[in-house]
């Protein structure tokens, strides 16, 4: 997989794409196989330095507020208090929560939590975000701006991302590539580049190409649901 | 303090001193129409007659079981999540230990407290590791209990950032477990009282270190009705005022985060 690029994952409930994801993240240990994270083969229990991971929920520490939450990467890391707290700051002026930035977990919509989870994750500028159903539990609109607030970021820093959802519409939305699994024992049914001229912005879920490439997936995860 | 806090105040503790001025003299009237014997019963307002004449002697009873309340519960709360926090670590280490913690539970004080009085000598020393004995099992459980509930995606974010095991403990588990542990406190209040009155019965002294425990003892002996019920009232205010302060502490920790403390 190349540097810089958005690849999203796809398949059926119980496939083991987020299993993969949480095996790069170093969380869980791999029965057999290898893994390179960086060119490099990642050893058991090894987290990679330059990773950070969304979960399916927010998942903030109640008792910090939303600043506190995003300052806690850096803080681990050891980061000087002046340099983490600017830092922190400006990532969540990005996510458009600064105003929210005294505020605890428990005062925030959904959205806002996740949005801050997002910010928590990029405080540290990963080279490589790994996204676990991150907006599985929103509304459409919410999840929508999410979408497109990931893919502004994502375009501004250029990370690597593995993102695992559900919503081929969101793949299609986020990701250069799609590798769709098929049923367990899972195997790559289908790996496809997505490519679309100029910016995404949310005028693109309108166009007949975008729609295209969705019935494209569409077929394929008909035939992992096969299990072919 | 504002007139709203006022009226908050007065919302909380106007009910329950309605209902103990109903009861008190629902009892009061039920002595005086039936008048019975007052070796064996006697009314409310006989109890603070007879409790004003001795009130010296029963402020420092209060006192001296307060001082042993206060050194038990302390060393409670210290010891408790300190052994709930070493049994969160391992699991090899909780099955190990943890039952042993369940025989603080089931072990019958008096049973123990004439062992204390050989090692300790009767006293407050020994009156108070009574109390520490009786209330250290709610605090190593909630603490316990409330570590591992601990989300799990919250660990793995500490362990994705590298976290040294002290950071993982005063940064994550010690405040994740905060809204279980005072709970195991507040069980804990009221127990060391009871530990300490119960140890007094045993491992009290007599002298002028007297305890609440040690007039009940002694006004049981001589069959003094009024100061059995004032000692008892003195023992149920000093553990409502203990379950309070560990309220209060609560309180300020997590109002600003926590549901259970939120203002409604």
């Amino acid at each position: 997989m190349p540097d810089s690029q958005f690849v999203a994952l796809l398949g059926p409930s119980g496939c083991g794409k987020s299993t993969l994801l949480r095996l790069v993240a170093g969380l869980d240990a791999p029965d057999g196989g290898t893994l390179a994270v960086a060119g490099r083969p990642l050893r058991r229990h090894e987290h990679p330095e330059a990773l950070a991971f969304v979960f399916q929920e927010a998942h903030l520490l109640p008792w910090r507020t939303l600043i506190r939450n995003v300052i806690l990467p850096l803080e681990l890391r050891g980061m000087p208090h002046g340099e983490r707290t600017g830092r922190a700051l400006h990532m969540l002026e990005r996510v458009g929560l600064a105003d929210a930035r005294d505020r605890y977990p428990a005062q925030l919509s959904g959205g806002m939590q996740l949005r801050g989870s997002l910010a928590r994750a990029l405080v540290t500028e990963p080279r490589l975000l790994l996204l676990d159903e991150p907006f599985a539990a929103l509304d459409e609109i919410t999840r929508q701006r999410l979408d497109a607030l990931i893919h502004e970021l994502w375009r501004e820093r250029q990370f690597t991302a593995l993102f695992v959802t559900h919503s081929l519409r969101e793949a299609v939305f986020l990701a250069q590539r799609a590798v769709m699994f098929s049923r367990r024992p899972a195997r790559v049914v289908a790996d496809r580049a997505i490519e679309f001229s100029g910016e995404r912005a949310a005028e693109l879920r309108g166009l007949p190409a975008y729609q295209a490439v969705v019935d494209q997936l569409y077929r394929d995860l008909l035939t992992a649901e096969a299990g072919a | 303090m504002t007139a709203r806090r006022l009226r908050e105040l007065a919302a909380r503790l106007g009910p329950p001193l309605c209902a103990a001025i109903v009861l008190l003299g629902l009892w009061e009237l039920w002595v005086r129409w039936t008048n019975p014997p007052r070796f064996l019963f006697c009314a409310p307002s006989e109890v603070v007659r007879d409790a004003m004449a001795r009130a010296g002697e029963l402020a420092m009873a209060t006192w001296n079981t307060t001082v042993a309340v206060a050194w038990g519960f302390a060393l409670s709360a210290v010891v408790g999540v300190a052994v709930g926090v070493m049994l969160s670590g391992s699991r090899v280490l909780e099955r190990a230990l943890y039952p042993f913690t369940v025989i603080l539970q089931t072990v019958p004080l008096v049973a123990i407290a004439p062992m204390l009085v050989i090692w300790l000598h009767a006293g407050v020393q020994a009156v108070a590791v009574c109390a520490f004995i009786v209330s250290l099992f709610p605090v190593i459980t909630n603490t316990l209990s409330g570590i591992r509930s601990i989300p799990q995606p919250q660990v793995e974010l500490f362990r994705l950032y590298g976290a040294h095991p002290w950071a993982v403990l005063t940064k994550l588990k010690l405040p994740g477990a905060v809204p279980s542990i005072m709970a195991g406190l507040r069980i804990a209040a009221g127990l060391a009282v009871i530990g300490a009155v119960v140890g007094e019965f045993v491992a009290g002294e007599l002298g002028a270190d007297r305890g609440l425990g040690i007039v009940v003892v002694v006004a049981a002996k001589q069959g003094d009705l009024t100061v059995l019920f004032a000692a008892v009232a003195l023992a149920s205010v000093l553990g409502i005022a203990m379950v309070g302060a560990v309220n209060l502490a609560a309180y300020f920790l997590m109002y600003r985060w926590h549901v259970s403390e939120r203002p409604d």
